[in-house]
């Protein structure tokens, strides 16, 4: 998933950014200064603020100026996920097995698993190794 | 050394069981969440933050005054999201907004680089969405604010966008 979501992501980050950077950015901003900017299109099985702390990622490491002393802002562009695999669609396979398992009051275990240290500790529980492996595939 | 063994014994059980998430809370390391049957659980002193959450954000951040704050603030808007009326767009995307401000606070305070650490941005950010969506309710609730959001634009706030 995290591969979909970064190729999602870097196709449209050159595209856009390449874009901007012919016309010099300053179409979406209607003032003089020179802008750069970074949109970022995104909602593949993620929430929003999802897609904005991957754009706050990218925020660390580019700053709020380009090398030309350009300023650089951020834009997510939300786009959710239709159909057949949807979050929800996603969060109704994950009830199912906390249901099986006879867990079914512990849904915070569904952003649990998406903390590197909490994953870290759930991840060798039979159920979860087998739905976590699931998703992968 | 026998109250090693013990120690050792009691996490190997709690382990082998499938129970590390009550080995957490019964230490503190997770907050003892509400799981009342409403959305918005219970916020006793009317703060917009469920008590749950709230005392568990006071206690392990107590000597991190602004890092607490920045949390609280957070947990403030994601409550909003699990229980804002769905038919009511003009107010998700202001609850949205709320987020954005939340969340750039959250990354002003949270400055750590390590993706693994608990202060990094993003987990503590999505430990209090895990505790805010504890219920199915609470969780279908979120997601389905975020399929409201389709197609909603926003851009990252410039300077401090921390309440205090």
């Amino acid at each position: 998933m995290n591969k979909i979501i970064f190729i999602s992501f870097l196709v449209w980050t050159l595209a856009i950014g390449s874009l901007q950077a012919q016309n010099n950015a300053t179409n979406i901003c209607n003032t003089d200064e020179k802008k750069v900017a970074f949109l970022f299109f995104n909602g593949v099985w993620n929430t929003k603020k999802d897609a904005r702390n991957l754009m706050n990622l990218l925020k660390q490491r580019y700053g709020n100026k380009s090398s030309q002393g350009d300023t650089i802002v951020y834009e997510v562009m939300y786009n959710t996920t239709k159909g057949k695999y949807s979050v929800q669609d996603i969060a109704e396979t994950f009830a199912q097995k906390l249901k099986e398992k006879g867990l079914s009051i512990r849904y915070e275990i569904y952003y649990l698993l998406r903390v590197p240290y909490a994953y870290d500790m759930l991840k060798n529980i039979p159920w979860i190794k087998e739905y976590t492996g699931s998703r992968k595939s | 050394m026998k109250k090693l063994h013990f120690t050792f014994l009691v996490v190997s059980i709690l382990f082998i069981s499938g129970c590390q998430l009550d080995f957490w809370e019964s230490s503190g390391r997770i907050p003892k969440l509400d799981r009342t049957d409403t959305l918005s659980g219970v916020d006793a002193n009317n703060d917009g933050v469920r008590d749950d959450i709230e005392k568990w954000i006071k206690k392990r951040w107590e000597k991190e005054p602004l890092k607490q704050k920045a949390l609280l603030q957070y947990a403030k808007a994601a409550q909003k999201s699990v229980m804002v009326d769905l038919n009511n767009q003009e107010e998700i995307e202001k609850i949205d907004e709320l987020d954005t401000r939340a969340q750039n606070c959250l990354w002003s305070r949270f400055t750590s680089n390590d993706l693994h650490s608990e202060n990094h941005p993003i987990n503590i950010g999505k430990e209090i969405d895990a505790y805010t969506t504890n219920t199915k309710e609470r969780l279908t609730h979120y997601l389905a604010y975020n399929e409201k959001l389709d197609g909603t634009t926003s851009r990252l706030p410039e300077g401090d966008t921390c309440d205090e």
